[in-house]
């Protein structure tokens, strides 16, 4: 039995709902995931699925460490993990460039080894002179190219990947397919959270389902993925049920 | 009771980080006008001009070298002031970075002293170049101007600190900072010598840690005259005390931070 490198124990994560009748100090919360468990093993792909509002998002954050969970814990044996995600956290007033290297430290390398790469990233991103203009300028395929060009030559042991791969022209995104096989390859252990089904059957070993902040099904992307669809085409037909009786 | 594990300082790596904000911040600063770098000079003198014109002209108000007390006043105000204002929304700027990566908060409002305080040294090398002229300063007092610096940076980052954590929370705080502010601005002897003041007034005045900073480091700079020590000290102790808890505070909400920011 192989060790894993993330814990996830019991996990629950609340966020405080602000209400407009309570008084300042009252406080209300909302759970956005509760009771979640599971581990991440090394060189797995794992995909998270769940409709919009789920806790996808904040569920990558935790395994990231970038938040603390409210009840339960993560426990990371010592891996460094790095998200990329549709926001892509970068400074919009700085210069492609000078992202690069404030988020390459941030993930914990050295100055001297991200202006070793910083070529390669640039290559992969196509944005050329762009690279030296303020990220706000950018558009929002040329920060998603960025972002995951910066992501993939950042070797870190762990890559979250949040719903970014979709995005981009057909060309970006066919190179960006074909880059995610080549670390698929490799030993990387991928987290990819995604509405698209074929990527999900393409790609992941297991899958975890969550819905309204906890786990419906954990297991072989195939079962996963006939369950799922099987549970929105239900939801599709009671609301599509609902409309026809409000006629 | 304080728990010690929430008494961390940023890692090398996030110093770093912080540093390299810093320059790069400043970089963007200078390419977005045409005189750029110029501007950390022209500033301060404008608004030395537009106070003289004000002050000692229309309002005719009689001091010593007023052109040059005006300037060295503005200086100090502006870099403890636009630091401590600054740092209060420093973190918010940056919510695309903190929702993907992990940053100790407190590197934001520390990056924002460390920019105004590369600014404050530019427009103190103008103003040195000019005092220079009119009365060379006195190279034994060295270590005064040291001492008065440092406390001068303390203050500062214990009050950028203290109030970013609290704008964080109370956002109408920022609303209110800038009232304060204009107030205090006219309270700390920026434009005037408070020693000419009635001595009643004065003993209110010098409760104000702003106009005893400005005062003794222009009075030193200018005049040549040490300040009193005590009120210093005091200044010292409190701004020690503030900064550690500003510390605590940033590890003790560091990933509130990152949720609700």
């Amino acid at each position: 039995m192989m060790k894993p490198i993330l814990d996830i124990e019991k996990v629950g994560l609340r966020y405080r709902l602000t209400k407009k009748n309570k008084t300042l100090f009252e406080k209300s919360w909302y759970w956005a995931l509760q009771d979640i468990s599971f581990k991440i093993y090394p060189g797995e792909t794992l995909g998270i699925i769940g409709k919009n509002g789920a806790g996808k998002t904040s569920l990558l954050r935790l395994l990231a460490g970038i938040i603390e969970p409210d009840a339960g814990r993560v426990i990371n044996h010592g891996v460094s993990v790095n998200m990329m995600g549709l926001q892509t956290g970068f400074i919009g007033e700085l210069s492609g460039y000078d992202n690069i290297i404030i988020t390459g430290l941030l993930l914990g390398h050295s100055s001297k080894k991200i202006l070793e790469h910083i070529d390669a990233i640039i290559d992969f991103s196509e944005l050329r002179n762009f690279i030296y203009n303020p990220i706000k300028t950018y558009s929002s395929g040329m920060r998603a190219r960025l972002g995951f060009s910066a992501a993939l030559h950042n070797q870190a042991d762990v890559l979250l990947i949040d719903e970014t791969l979709s995005v981009g022209d057909a060309e970006f995104k066919a190179k960006s397919l074909n880059a995610m096989h080549q670390i698929m390859k490799s030993n990387k252990t991928v987290v990819l959270t995604s509405h698209d089904e074929l990527i999900i059957k393409q790609f992941c070993d297991r899958v975890l389902w969550i819905e309204e902040g906890v786990v419906r099904m954990c297991d072989k992307p195939d079962a996963v993925m006939v369950a799922y669809e099987q549970f929105t085409n239900e939801l599709l037909n009671i609301n599509q049920a609902e409309e026809v009786q409000l006629r | 009771m304080i728990n010690w594990g929430n008494f961390k300082l940023p890692s090398l790596r996030h110093l770093e980080v912080m540093l390299r904000l810093s320059w790069f911040n400043i970089k963007k600063e200078f390419s977005l006008t045409h005189a750029g770098f110029l501007w950390w000079i022209i500033e301060p003198l404008i608004l030395m001009l537009l106070y003289y014109l004000l002050f000692g002209i229309i309002l005719n108000i009689q001091t010593e070298n007023f052109l040059v007390f005006i300037l060295a006043g503005i200086i100090i105000w502006r870099w403890m002031q636009i630091s401590i204002v600054q740092a209060s929304t420093a973190m918010r700027s940056y919510k695309s970075l903190n929702s993907q990566f992990y940053v100790p908060k407190i590197i934001f409002p520390l990056q924002t002293v460390i920019i105004n305080t590369c600014k404050y040294g530019v427009a103190l090398s103008v103003l040195l170049i000019i005092v220079f002229y009119t009365q060379p300063p006195n190279p034994s007092h060295i270590l005064i101007h040291v001492g008065i610096f440092t406390v001068q940076l303390l203050f500062t980052v214990a009050c950028a600190l203290l109030l970013s954590v609290l704008v964080s929370f109370i956002p109408d705080v920022r609303n209110i900072l800038s009232f304060v502010f204009r107030g205090l601005f006219y309270i700390s002897g920026v434009l005037f010598d408070v020693t000419r003041l009635p001595e009643k007034l004065q003993f209110y005045l010098q409760l104000n840690p702003f106009s005893v900073l400005i005062e003794s480091q222009r009075n030193l700079l200018l005049y040549d005259q040490i300040p009193s020590v005590m009120p210093l000290l005091w200044i010292l102790f409190g701004s020690s005390i503030a900064l550690l808890l500003g510390i605590y505070l940033y590890n003790r909400f560091d990933k509130y931070f990152a949720k609700y920011i």
